[in-house]
């Protein structure tokens, strides 16, 4: 377990680009958009900036750290890329979170970008498979291992899954920053198109175009305007990446998930019934319901039955993914897990227009990537109350 | 050492068939029966590892010779992906002969002739058929495809080798025409009147074959049009013309003779005399006499045909001839891991005993080093769980064979692989499957196999 911070880590500042298809913007453009709006929200200038980390998982958004000092002008500065799977933005804000813990920095910036749409591949292209034994690879038929298996377990049908699409498409068109700003009904999603059985379109994220930054600092940095969000805890945790080969791996679970959250709710000091909303790592409608137990949000199996009962609906009793999630606002991979702490530390502030969770004080955001849940990252955010 | 043993013997047949009666409508004509083909992701190879793994007991064996036909496109040695994938060690010798259909019958006595220098060890003899006839000729209704596989040695089983005779005489070419006319008239002139005075010559040569015919009580002679089988067999040995219900109006090629063989045999009583007769480019004749029948030589022998449309038949066979290079392969990696891949070894945990795929060096249950000893998973299993993937093109991307059903298996020797379904398997959790050798794809114009996941009982 990560020992606890040596001193408190606030969130400055956030910032977003909408999700979605912007051909015209390059991975540097939709960087400095995002970074301009964390800037801003944290009223510092770029110069109070002393370091830097880059998310990004695809070589086209840019290798090394340049790719961000580029984009924004940290010439001179110390900047950092970070890859680790879909886990990439969640490890890259730990960076960033561990630099002021060690006392390094008093200010730093996390950003990430990912730029899918102009790749022109089906889904995420799985990349170092190897040439016999990984073929035959998808991102989504990767999970749709644990679906077949969940189903099967449980002896459900695929109502359950496209319960987490209709919930997740109806938050997402309440965002202005969504990709999939449209609701979906249980009778669109059970007839769309097969992907990999049993996961069809509308179980899958989009593959989006977006970048995500966000300011960490010392907590007297902080405006006075607003509540601060500090980190209570980060953990990450790696298991295999070859899932299909482990013995007994049972795909109910993710195991990396369960370490992750150990460690980081061990850090911050709570029990996961204290959390009070979460951005979870829905790449596929299945993984949210794996999440929401890995994370024990619901007890065992039951992560469809909170789903069926409106629990995790924006005024539910746990709030799962209010900004639509990775379903409906989009995954751009690097910039995911920097959208997420986006979203929760909106959340805390009671800043989330449209979408607000009933004054939360605890939040989470999760992570997991690589095939079959190789890696899994989890933050916990929580609101400090000033005055 | 002085008696040499057909030892073993064991036939595969695709299930895959194809109506001869629809071939026939689409190029005008009328037909009836049925024509056995590999399916996509069949050929030669895997259909000669097929016959090769039914064979009971390779561990005398010293050379693997493969008879394959030279057409349309052989690549790389056939024999040693066979020796490899059965499991066969690094110092096995391996052959592949090709050019003729009598190269099943030439590899025989070959090896009949290497026993008797070298009783120490075994040879399997495999001959596989899966040319793909020009689409409309004749040829593709009387052209089946199967494989055959023979042990040979001094060690007693099937049948014993009798006197051996051939000739040979280069097969004169001038028949074919485009039309493919001609080339009909002189496929019956030469087997009607070539072939048989190649025949005669070869017993001249031999008189001693020439003796055992008069009493042979099945002569198996491999020609593809049965109606050539038939009055061949009539001039060799009156009485003995072998009938075949498997191949009644097909061939297999190169492996007709000893598919005949593999059916003959289980109503065969010992002492019976058998003949092989090898046809193409003159004439081989291999005289054995049965021992002890096995029950069953042919195994998934159409034990549930498959009826092929002829349309999806030509757009997966186009398919065998040209596939594009994958991607970010290389020659590095899929030689280091040969081993695992081809030949689908594991290794065993030295601190839990779990058995990991693949698994040289670390564990994948505990992270504790692995013993260097190689164990062999290929075989039995139960699916673990399972997607139909439509990203996912098995052996081509856009082709029928999209989605592949992706399969995680908990196989039976203990280690867990995932592996695409063979083609058009159906399967669900808990389901048995067995292992088998596929074409996994083609990159550079080599031929690349792995193994797939097929339902215990065959496919379908």
């Amino acid at each position: 377990v990560t020992r606890n911070w040596s001193q408190d880590i606030a969130i400055l500042g956030v910032g977003s680009t909408a999700f979605g298809d912007y051909f015209g913007a390059s991975a540097a453009d939709m960087l400095r958009t995002a970074v301009d709006e964390a800037l801003s929200d944290a009223d510092v200038s770029r110069d109070a900036v002393e370091a830097g980390w880059l998310g990004s998982y695809f070589a086209h958004s840019g290798l090394s750290g340049t790719a961000l000092s580029d984009a924004v002008g940290l010439n001179g500065k110390p900047v950092s890329r970070v890859e680790n799977y879909c886990v990439t933005g969640t490890d890259a804000v730990r960076q960033g979170a561990l630099a002021i813990a060690a006392g390094a920095y008093d200010l730093v910036l996390v950003a990430g970008v990912e730029k899918l749409k102009e790749r022109g591949d089906a889904g995420i292209p799985d990349q170092g498979e190897h040439h016999v034994i990984g073929r035959g690879r998808s991102a989504p038929g990767g999970f749709a291992l644990s679906a077949t298996a969940y189903l099967r377990e449980h002896r459900l049908d695929t109502v359950v899954l496209d319960e987490v699409a209709v919930k997740n498409h109806d938050n997402g068109a309440d965002h202005p920053k969504a990709h999939l700003r449209r609701r979906l009904t249980l009778e669109e999603a059970a007839a769309a198109p097969m992907v990999s059985s049993p996961l069809r379109l509308f179980d899958c994220c989009p593959t989006s175009d977006g970048a995500a930054a966000v300011l960490l600092g010392r907590p007297e940095l902080a405006t006075s305007d607003r509540p601060v969000v500090t980190i209570g805890g980060i953990g990450l945790a790696s298991f295999t990446a070859e899932p299909y080969l482990a013995p007994g791996f049972d795909y109910l679970s993710w195991p990396a998930t369960v370490a992750a959250a150990g460690d980081a709710y061990a850090q911050a000091g709570i029990s996961p019934h204290e959390v009070d909303v979460a951005e979870v790592h829905d790449c596929f409608t299945i993984t949210e319901l794996l999440n929401i137990e890995d994370l024990g949000l619901a007890p065992r199996g039951e992560a469809w039955q909170s789903t069926r009962a409106g629990e995790t609906r924006v005024d539910g009793r746990i709030p799962i993914n209010p900004s639509g999630g990775l379903k409906a606002f989009g995954h751009p991979v690097g910039a995911s897990g920097i959208r997420m702490v986006y979203e929760i530390t909106r959340q805390l502030q009671g800043r989330a227009e449209g979408r607000q969770v009933h004054e939360p004080r605890i939040g989470v955001t999760h992570n997991v990537g690589g095939p079959g849940g190789a890696i899994a990252g989890v933050t916990v955010l929580r609101r400090i109350d000033t005055s | 050492v002085t008696e040499i043993h057909l030892t073993a013997l064991a036939a595969v047949r695709p299930p895959r068939v194809l109506d001869r009666a629809e071939i026939a409508r689409a190029w005008g004509g009328i037909d009836r029966g049925t024509v056995a083909v590999t399916g996509p992701d069949e050929d030669a190879v895997t259909l000669a590892h097929a016959a090769v793994s039914a064979l009971d007991d390779l561990t005398r064996v010293g050379t693997v010779i493969l008879a394959r036909p030279s057409r349309p496109h052989g690549s790389g040695d056939g024999a040693a992906v066979v020796a490899t994938a059965a499991g066969l060690p690094p110092g096995t010798r391996t052959l592949e002969v090709g050019g003729s259909e009598r190269a099943f019958t030439t590899a025989l006595m070959l090896a009949h002739d290497l026993v008797l220098a070298r009783p120490d060890y075994e040879i399997v003899v495999v001959a596989a058929e899966d040319a793909v006839a020009e689409a409309g000729s004749d040829e593709e209704r009387r052209l089946g495809h199967g494989a055959v596989a023979a042990l040979v040695g001094a060690r007693p089983g099937v049948a014993r080798f009798g006197p051996t005779a051939t000739s040979l005489s280069a097969a004169p070419d001038v028949w074919v025409d485009a039309a493919g006319t001609r080339r009909s008239a002189g496929d019956r002139f030469l087997a009607a009147t070539v072939t048989v005075e190649q025949l005669a010559v070869a017993c001249d040569l031999s008189p001693e074959l020439n003796a055992t015919l008069v009493g042979a009580s099945a002569v198996h002679i491999g020609a593809n049009d049965p109606r050539a089988r038939r009055s061949l067999a009539s001039r060799l040995a009156p009485e003995a013309a072998s009938t075949s219900r498997l191949l009644k109006r097909e061939g297999a090629g190169v492996a007709t003779s000893g598919l005949l063989l593999a059916e003959a045999l289980p109503s065969a009583q010992a002492g019976e005399v058998h003949v092989l007769v090898g046809v193409g480019s003159g004439v081989d004749l291999v005289a054995l006499t049965v021992t002890t029948p096995p029950p069953d030589p042919l195994i998934s022998a159409q034990i549930t045909p498959q009826p092929v449309p002829y349309g999806v038949h030509l757009r997966s066979r186009e398919r065998m001839v040209v596939r594009p290079a994958v991607p970010d392969t290389s020659a590095v990696p899929a030689w280091r891991d040969l081993e695992a891949t081809l030949g689908l070894v594991g290794h065993r945990c030295e601190d839990c005993a779990e058995t990991s795929y693949p698994g040289r060096g670390r564990c994948r249950a505990c992270g504790g080093a692995t013993s260097a000893e190689t164990i062999r998973l290929a075989g039995g299993g139960e699916v673990v769980t399972l997607t139909t993937d439509h990203l996912v093109a098995g052996v081509n991307p856009g082709t029928p064979e999209s989605p592949t059903t992706m399969v995680v298996v908990q196989l039976d020797a203990g280690a867990r692989v995932f592996l695409p379904a063979t083609h058009g398997a159906e399967l669900a959790i808990g389901d048995r499957v067995q292992t088998v050798l596929r074409l996994a794809h083609m990159g550079g114009g080599f031929r690349n196999y792995h193994w797939r996941a097929e339902p215990v009982g065959g496919t379908g």
